[in-house]
């Protein structure tokens, strides 16, 4: 019997991302069907009072939408910067061999340059979750 | 019909029925060893009513979560809510595709293999985040943020330790690291990459020490204070598959994969030896759980920026420099 | 091994960790960080000068050392000495950054200079880049924060849209060459300038360069900024960070432009707009920044001028309006950091009596703004004259005429500026401007330089030439 379909053609790339991509959907599938036969076999009674947001019983105040501190905000932002980074040290590592001590001279200026930024940040406070004391 | 057993549309179906099963499965077995272990630790005995030393009771408790309703807040987000444990649920399991339980064991043993299972780890930071902001609420929008703040600053570490390993076998690809480790595991050369890892992949997990997001005693239970019944079994569903991923990712990197210790399989299948090597790093983190207090969240960041990410940079350094020296 | 081949890169990147080191280690004291500043540029000044004759390609093609850009690090490195010279006092900057600022206009001349070396399109948008991070982070780093941040935040956005543009420019150009290196794409564009697309990914690829020469259509940033910005940083701006922009249009647009016709359509169109509406713009202006920051654009149009002449000795006269604008627009700014004494804007009232309080300073602003309009015996109209005659031999008579009329506008702007400083008496009463014995000499200097190289400027018209001469 031939296979309906050849592997080949539907996943032409290495990693077979199209085969991943139909695993990841069949996933999603099952699961929404599971919480859908839950919501459609379970109980349904709906009432004013279960339906408000939960806070241990007090009644909400105010909108839920926070404006959270920057901190989070420079987080993420320093994230970035070092993923990103990551990424090049991520090539870099399976080359490794090929390379040789001029890549190895090249990554670990790279990283010095890395670990320099990450001192700046440490110095000037960029890691602080403390309120910085009022300047002037 | 031999091209059809060997066809990745085949795989691809018989994985996803296994990888369902294994999961579900191994979440229910994890939760009441979770119990048992806590129990004891406390100077408690933890479930053992329902079936032999109540094995069952997590069945019991599953069926029940089955049958709840599913409360979909009045001022939620009614789109992106009842997608947020899917998208949690989802990455999770895709982990599965490219773990090596032994030598013929891999649905699909990719070139890529650790780099996929990072990816889709950093997707649930954005299914936590979906989740907090969908509910509309204030504790789960700070558990999001906080969840996200920490798994996004483990992250560095996590991955720079595991490219100390792949720098010692120039591949991303599981069957390769493991076969590197057939003499000697590759925590025993890693002490240190090894240790950062396995601290930031309890942080990634959101488990205690690290379990800011959910504290308790301030958020109710962070992200998923909102969702019931059958949305909350799946982000607990979840939460216990990824602590078998970063076990089974730790078993694969540094302990040695399938292969027994110095080399000697003792005629035990690699599959077993593989397993068992997860479950004990799965009991040593539900040892921790139970064992240290919860960090504060500035001590959290702190150790992750100021300590974990400076030190997996110099280990990494140390370890390209000896590579090329040896 | 010639050791000075990179030598003034690798002498300002070290200078830069220097002060990056100073201020991580703390303990602020902006005098000694100063005169550190001073004595570095000053040895750097030195540095470019003897590295001047260096030629050299390198790193596969994508860094270039020729007479060009030793000619323009040469420039930079005198504009950076200058700007350090200006900047004993920053007030606007806070003590605790002042090391931070030493530090970014080092690392900022730094990417100019990888710059006006930059032989491959990468090369030249990381270090444009580079240069735009450090200047924004300048910028914001007034005292005034919502000042800063505001005008800080404004270049930001203006700038990742131009870059965003240029590497979409970059991308279309590599998509139908194949090459990113310049003299590669020199010859493989040859002939193919009359295609849409390549027209397109040429001038996508110029937005980058425009945005730092403060061309329209990429000027909006410029006002806002040099208002924003603490006055030194507007100076530094406004002199030095040009210069860069000047010198990487001009490899580029020597490099891919020859032969296209209609890009010189195209940059007419934006140099006609930009010294129209720089100009018409800078009448209403009662800020002297924002003016000097709407001459900046009308300048930029200018410029432009020499460079859609596709002809050497329009490089050549850009080349020499290069350092040109380099002293003009320091003087200026020189002016308006020493009056404006306790480091606020400068309005143009403020100046009144300046005659008074101070004749240096009000013959150092009269000199520097008669050359920007373009007055004789300055160096500003021989710049002016070079470039027009440049593009009168390419038959540009009309653009030409535009521009002469331009001059005229910008001439009843600046004399309005030197109305105040000269006639207008100032209401209160004010004391007497306190100018250092240095930065007379510097002004006198200046004023000697620009009148000098007015009246004879055979000696930089033949570096100008010769620098020019190695581009393809």
């Amino acid at each position: 019997m031939e296979p309906v379909v050849s592997a080949g053609a539907l996943s032409p790339w290495e990693p077979g991302v199209f085969a991943l991509f139909v695993y990841g959907l069949l996933i999603c599938v099952f699961v929404g069907s599971q919480l859908f036969i839950a919501g459609w076999l379970g109980e349904k009674k709906p009432s004013a009072e279960k339906s408000r947001p939960y806070e241990c019983g007090v009644i909400p105040t105010g909108s839920a939408r926070l404006r959270y501190p920057v901190p989070f905000y420079l987080v993420a932002v320093f994230f970035l910067i070092f993923d990103v980074e990551g990424a090049y040290i991520l090539t870099w590592a399976v080359s490794y061999e090929e390379l040789g001590w001029i890549g190895w001279a090249q990554m670990s200026f790279f990283i010095a340059v890395l670990l320099l930024g990450l001192a700046y940040l440490w110095v000037k406070g960029g890691l602080d979750w403390m309120p910085l004391p009022r300047k002037e | 019909m031999g091209s059809l057993v060997t066809s990745e549309w085949f795989r691809l179906v018989l994985g996803l029925v296994i990888v369902l099963a294994f999961s579900q499965l191994n979440a229910l077995f994890l939760v009441w060893l979770e119990r048992k272990v806590a129990g004891h630790i406390q100077l408690r005995i933890g479930p053992k009513e329902v079936g032999p030393f109540g094995l069952l009771q997590t069945i019991v408790d599953g069926l029940k979560l089955v049958g709840k309703e599913l409360i979909t807040p009045r001022s939620a987000d009614s789109r992106l809510f009842p997608i947020a444990p899917v998208l949690v649920f989802m990455p999770v399991l895709v982990g599965f595709l490219v773990l090596p339980f032994a030598p013929n064991l891999i649905i699909r043993d990719m070139n890529v293999g650790v780099l996929l299972i990072f990816a889709f780890s950093a997707f649930t930071v954005l299914a936590i985040l979906a989740g907090g902001w969908a509910s509309n609420n204030k504790y789960a929008l700070l558990g999001a943020i906080r969840s996200v703040a920490q798994n996004v600053a483990y992250e560095i570490p996590l991955l720079l330790a595991v490219l100390s390993v792949v720098l010692m076998v120039n591949s991303f690809q599981f069957s390769e690291i493991v076969k590197g480790q057939e003499r000697v595991w590759f925590f025993l050369i890693q002490p240190v990459a090894a240790l950062i890892y396995l601290i930031c992949a309890t942080a990634e997990t959101n488990r205690a020490p690290f379990d800011i997001p959910e504290a308790e005693s301030e958020l109710v239970a962070g992200f998923h204070t909102e969702f019931s019944g059958m949305r909350f079994g799946l982000f607990f569903l979840a939460e216990y598959t990824n602590m078998f991923i970063v076990s089974a990712v730790a078993t694969s990197l540094f302990f040695g994969g399938w292969h027994g210790p110095f080399g000697l399989d003792l005629g035990v299948p690699g599959i077993v030896w593989f397993l068992a090597k997860t479950y004990v790093l799965i009991f040593v983190i539900m040892w921790v759980r139970w064992t240290f207090p919860r960090l504060r969240f500035d001590q959290l960041m702190n150790l992750s920026w100021k300590f974990m990410i400076p030190l997996s940079l110099a280990n990494l350094v140390v370890t390209a420099i000896v590579l090329k020296l040896v | 091994m010639r050791w000075m081949l990179l030598g003034p890169e690798v002498y300002t990147f070290l200078a830069a960790l220097g002060f990056l080191g100073i201020s991580l280690a703390g303990r602020p004291n902006s005098g000694r960080d100063h005169l550190a500043a001073l004595c570095l540029s000053g040895v750097g000044v030195l540095l470019a000068a003897s590295a001047l004759s260096e030629d050299a390609i390198l790193f596969s093609e994508v860094y270039r050392v020729d007479l060009f850009s030793q000619v323009f690090k040469l420039l930079l490195s005198v504009g950076l000495f200058l700007i350090v010279c200006i900047c004993g006092e920053v007030r606007e900057i806070r003590e605790e950054n002042r090391s931070d600022f030493f530090a970014l206009i080092f690392f900022c001349t730094l990417a100019m200079m990888l710059l006006v070396s930059g032989n491959h399109l990468l090369t030249l948008y990381l270090s444009l880049e580079l240069s735009s991070y450090s200047l924004y982070v300048l910028v914001s780093l007034r005292r005034a924060r919502d000042m800063g941040v505001e005008a800080g935040i404004k270049f930001f956005l203006v700038g990742i849209f131009a870059s965003a543009l240029m590497l979409f420019g970059m991308a279309v150009l590599y998509a139908m060459t194949r090459t990113m290196n310049l003299n590669a794409l020199n010859g493989a564009l040859h002939g193919m300038m009359g295609q849409p697309l390549v027209l397109l990914g040429v001038v996508l690829t110029l937005s980058g360069f425009l945005f730092k020469l403060a061309c329209f259509p990429f000027h909006l940033w410029v006002p806002d900024v040099y208002q924003g910005a603490a006055n030194e940083v507007t100076a530094y701006l406004a002199a030095v960070s040009k210069l860069a922009g000047m010198a990487a249009i001009l490899r580029f647009v020597a490099s891919v432009g020859q032969g296209g016709a209609d890009l010189v359509q195209v940059l007419l169109v934006f140099s006609v707009a930009s010294m129209t509406l720089g100009n018409l713009a800078a009448i209403t202006q009662q800020d002297l920044k924002r003016l000097l920051g709407y001459s900046t654009v009308a300048h930029a149009g200018y410029v432009l001028i020499g460079v859609l002449t596709l002809s050497a000795s329009g490089y050549a006269s850009v080349v020499f309006y290069a350092l040109a604008l380099l002293v003009m627009k320091f003087t200026a700014f020189l002016v308006v950091v020493k009056v404006a004494g306790n480091g606020t804007n400068l309005h143009i009232n403020q100046l009144a009596g300046l005659h008074r309080r101070s004749p240096v300073l009000a013959m150092a602003l009269m000199v520097s703004l008669f050359s920007l309009a373009g007055i004789p015996p300055t160096v500003g109209f021989t710049g002016k004259f070079l470039i027009f005659v440049a593009a009168m031999e390419k038959g540009h008579f009309a653009l030409v005429l535009i521009a002469m009329a331009n001059v005229l506008i910008s001439l009843y702007y600046y004399l309005l500026v030197i109305k105040a400083a000269y006639l207008l008496e100032p209401e209160g009463e004010t004391g007497p401007i306190a100018v250092s014995a240095p930065t007379k000499v510097l002004a006198t200097a200046l004023v000697g330089a620009m009148v000098l190289a007015g009246f004879y400027p055979y000696p930089f018209m033949e570096i100008a030439q010769a620098a020019v001469g190695v581009l393809p």
